[in-house]
């Protein structure tokens, strides 16, 4: 009986450890696995699931991070409430009296529009979001706090602003409920239809895997101006036309990468790695949408 | 389950600390190694099992985040787990001195074996900088001890170890 029993247990001992051995083995093979398929639907499931298990605990950590970033701040904003509430009254009577004057030059800027019979710029609608998570390895994707309950689809652009410079950021490539992956513009897979302002030429604008970016496929006879501002082209897929990307960097190293294309430095009007919050372009229907379900 | 259930709230706790570690060294190019310490912890303290298993799911916590070689990390963690064991029987993981050194050599170990990866499957090898290289592995060897005292503690109350 104890000699069965003894038995059993080195029995079990030997399974227990045969499963050790081929347990390294095994999630070897999982991971190449992994990284071998194509980022294609079975592996955009599993990450879905995933986020269920890895997004929230970040995202109450966040909150909570900013609740109580909020109630030191609002203590101070408690005690300028009155000095700041002067200075805003001044404010707001001068903005009515500019924003009288914008109303007519609005007016005459639609006046003339339709006089040459151009397309109405579309206006810039979306969300302001948060950046909750910051990939460390390779610095190029953030996960942001709001997602499709916000109006957010997948390869939304994405815009911010540094001191006071509106520009672009990113785009979205992941989205679930209440939270989106944004690949940023700095990242070597991301390009976009660029125009320089100055020379008018259309160019495709790149990111360069080091937080900086170029434009290439520029004709030979580009002038190469030194600061020369870059902008989203009209005709890009996804992006609406005028968003700055950037200016055009030092002509010292602007590079010929072939003998019919020219490739320019690209130094991106705001650094995706500095922006906390980040806007989030919607299309208007989108934004109809949500507007709807928050009145509901 | 209990002790599963255990482990997973370990687990989240380590996602936590990670984030916060991530707030703090990435704005100066410091990547703290804050999953891999964790699963360090987790394979001195359990079973093989609960170890490998760690840090394959820790892995793949980071590779979640990624747009890129989605697998990564966790097929670097399995190895460094794997080198781990190989070497465990040879130190003492209790002392202090070894935590350090241990922590701080396989960081960069994986640091090195991730960047591989990279150039083998993306063409680009990951790489910030030495003193990036240097001070995340160093600053990963000097949390382990801290982590470890504290992660030891939850063990016992939790049941998951006996001492």
């Amino acid at each position: 009986m104890l000699k069965d029993k003894h038995h059993n247990k080195k029995k079990k001992s030997d399974g227990y450890d045969s499963v050790l051995r081929i347990l390294p083995l095994l999630f070897s093979v999982l991971s190449l696995f992994l990284i071998i398929l194509p980022l294609q639907k079975p592996i955009n499931s599993f990450r879905a699931v995933l986020s269920y298990i890895f997004v929230p605990q970040l995202r109450a950590v966040h909150a909570a991070v900013q609740y109580l970033d909020g109630v030191s701040e609002s203590v101070g904003v408690l005690l300028n409430a009155a000095v700041e509430n002067y200075a805003l009254k001044d404010e707001i009577s001068k903005l009515k009296i500019q924003n009288a004057q914008n109303e007519v030059l609005q007016l005459e800027n639609e006046r003339l529009n339709n006089a040459l019979k151009m397309s109405q710029q579309i206006k810039w609608q979306g969300a302001w979001a948060r950046i909750i998570y910051r990939e460390p390895s390779r610095l190029n994707t953030v996960i942001i706090d709001k997602g499709t309950d916000h109006g957010i689809v997948l390869r939304s652009p994405v815009i911010g602003v540094e001191e006071g410079v509106v520009g672009l950021i990113g785009k979205v490539i992941e989205v679930s409920l209440k939270t989106s992956k944004i690949v940023l513009s700095s990242d070597e897979e991301f390009c976009i239809t660029a125009f320089l302002a100055e020379s008018r030429v259309e160019g495709l604008a790149c990111g360069n895997d080091r937080g900086g970016m170029f434009v290439k496929y520029l004709s030979l006879e580009t002038p190469a101006n030194e600061k020369e501002k870059v902008y989203t082209s009209v005709s890009s897929a996804i992006f609406p036309e005028g968003i700055l990307i950037g200016e055009i960097g030092s002509s010292e190293r602007i590079s010929v990468t072939t003998d019919a294309f020219l490739t320019l430095p690209l130094k991106p009007a705001v650094n995706p790695m500095r922006t906390k919050e980040l806007f989030v372009l919607i299309s208007s229907s989108n934004t109809d949408k949500v507007l709807n379900e928050g009145k509901k | 389950m209990l002790k599963f259930i255990n482990i997973f709230f370990f687990f989240v706790a380590a996602t936590i600390v990670h984030w916060i570690f991530i707030e703090i060294f990435s704005p100066f190019n410091i990547i703290v190694g804050v999953m891999l310490v964790f699963s360090l912890i987790v394979a001195g303290e359990l079973s093989q099992a609960w170890g490998y298993s760690f840090a394959f799911f820790g892995g793949l916590f980071l590779d979640f985040f990624n747009n890129v070689m989605f697998g990564g990390y966790a097929l670097v963690f399995t190895i460094i787990l794997f080198v781990f064991y190989k070497i465990s029987d040879k130190i003492d993981f209790k002392d202090v001195g070894s935590q350090i050194v241990i922590t701080t050599v396989l960081n960069m170990i994986m640091v090195l074996i991730y960047g591989l990866l990279a150039q083998i499957f993306t063409g680009i090898f990951l790489w910030h900088g030495i003193i990036s290289f240097c001070l995340g592995a160093l600053l990963s060897g000097l949390l382990l001890p801290v982590l470890y005292f504290v992660a030891k503690k939850y063990f016992v109350l939790s049941g998951l170890t006996n001492k």
